[in-house]
């Protein structure tokens, strides 16, 4: 099938956009969590848990 | 017509993660199309995946920032205007994102925001244009070029043209279709039909064109996958056709797994052959099998091409 | 109204051999009406461009975009269903009816599929974006 198949293409100076989507994520996450009435108590002392990664 | 032409002779292309991997015979066979047509593919410049179905589906608006990076590299790192997409996720994924882009304030504000983070210019609507494969032959070459250059032609090759489900759908992502005369159809493209035509290949009518391959389902039950598949192949076969021409890694893998499959699973057994238009048109213009990848596919259609003087 | 189930059996049938014009459309019909009953709603009685199929087709794509993806096959049903039925002494007629059973076993398993995989959660275009509204 090719050399690509055995060595993946990488892409290259992707540590700023993977930070970038990672806090992008974690933001929709507790939005989430809000919408659908999860974590209110901590939500309303400030002390929001953080995001699930399951 | 010159001007159109000179404006897809040279464009970024953008393969996307399949084509590195099980649709290598579609990456081989394009960039080997171009060179033998004499045009220029430029790599898009540290391209990343375009969101796939995977992150369209959890987070649209992630999707449209991982497409709109690509669209960036090729306008700003490259100074392109138009990036070439063979893969139809891809190709779908790029147009969603120019869509969401022009129509969507809160996109933009996450486009916006990623891209600054991440370190490189945002992509704005309107700064290239992305187009599939096919359009890419037909608006840089066209019929007539195509015509004068085929060496072997591909005639008396019955051939049902399969483009899948994504390269036409949503319409409202692909406002130059439908467009008249000369433009491609959303309930009936044509494009494919009209290069392989040129290369002398008889197109058969092929009633599911745009249907589905179940391509998604494979991994959460594969036997939907597997009749889906079965169902298009014997109906390329009851409208006569004996290779299906596709353009699209997913739908070819699809349709050559499930081909074994269901012969394994189902006990229908179908001969009809799998093959890349870009392989096809590849073949028509003297390039050799391998040269096209014919022994990356999974289907086995050398003694096929040989019977047909192709290989 | 069959059931799914049978309605499969049938066209397995039918793909085989020859099917007649109107059995064929009708089980597309039924197998729309599926749709729409698992959803909550019932099959309206009406026609769009003559045919209950695309009027059904319409129906069950509301709010639901990607199920688009069958408008074509349903319109080829059509399609066939006119050519078999306005040239019936055509020499193509049975290789017609065996292409039209196809088109409506691929509308039944696509539909079919759907079904199954909706109970899934997000996945492709079988589900709807559960976050949409949130």
């Amino acid at each position: 099938m090719g050399l690509a198949t055995f060595v993946a293409p990488r892409t290259r100076g992707w540590s700023g956009a993977r930070a970038a989507i990672e806090e992008y994520v974690e933001e929709q996450q507790r939005h989430h969590r809000r919408a659908l009435g999860l974590g209110q108590q901590a939500a309303a002392t400030g002390e929001e848990r953080e995001p699930m990664h399951d | 017509m010159t001007d159109t032409k000179s404006r897809y002779r040279e464009v970024a292309y953008y393969p996307g993660c399949a084509l590195e991997g099980s649709g290598h015979a579609y990456n081989r066979s394009t960039r080997a199309l171009g060179k033998a047509l004499g045009l220029k593919l430029k790599d898009v410049k540290n391209w990343n995946c375009c969101g796939a179905m995977e992150v369209k589906n959890i987070d649209p608006k992630l999707q449209t920032y991982l497409s709109s990076r690509v669209m960036s590299m090729a306008a700003n790192e490259m100074g392109q205007e138009v990036v070439m997409a063979p893969c139809n996720g891809c190709y779908h994924n790029l147009k969603k994102a120019e869509y969401d882009l022009q129509h969507d304030a809160d996109s933009r504000d996450v486009v916006g925001r990623l891209s600054e983070k991440a370190g490189h210019t945002a992509y704005q609507a309107g700064q290239v244009e992305t187009i599939h494969a096919l359009d890419w032959i037909k608006q840089a070459i066209g019929e007539d070029g195509l015509r004068e250059r085929v060496r072997n032609s591909l005639q008396g090759m019955r051939i049902a043209n399969y483009y899948g489900c994504m390269y036409t759908r949503p319409r409202h992502i692909f406002p130059e279709k439908d467009s008249g005369p000369g433009s491609e159809s959303t309930s009936k493209p044509h494009f494919m039909d009209d290069l392989l035509a040129a290369a002398g290949a008889e197109n058969v009518d092929f009633p599911l064109k745009t249907a589905c391959c179940g391509g998604a389902h494979t991994l959460s039950d594969s036997d939907t996958s597997t009749r889906l598949v079965a169902n298009i192949l014997q109906a390329a076969e009851a409208a006569g056709a004996e290779v299906i021409a596709t353009e699209c890694p997913t739908c070819h893998s699809g349709l050559e797994m499930h081909q074994i499959r269901a012969e394994k699973r189902l006990g229908i057994k179908t001969d009809v052959k799998i093959l890349y238009f870009t392989q096809l048109l590849g073949l028509a213009l003297g390039l050799k099998p391998r040269k096209v990848g014919v022994q990356e596919n999974i289907s086995d259609s050398m003694g096929f091409l040989k019977e047909r003087g192709l290989a | 109204m069959s059931t799914l189930a049978d309605i499969g059996a049938r066209l397995d049938t039918l793909t085989a051999g020859e099917g007649e014009a109107g059995e064929l459309l009708e089980l597309g019909e039924q197998v729309l009406e599926h749709w729409l009953q698992a959803h909550g709603r019932q099959p309206l009685d009406e026609r769009r461009e003559g045919f209950r199929i695309l009027a059904l087709h319409r129906q069950g794509a509301a709010g639901e975009p990607s199920f688009n993806a069958c408008r074509e096959t349903c319109r080829e049903l059509v399609y066939h269903y006119n050519l078999i039925t306005m040239q019936p002494d055509h020499p193509d007629t049975a290789r017609r009816k065996r292409m039209m059973a196809l088109i409506a076993n691929h509308l039944f398993l696509f539909i079919s599929g759907k079904l199954q995989t909706a109970g899934l959660g997000e996945f492709c275009c079988s589900s709807r974006p559960l976050r949409a509204e949130a």
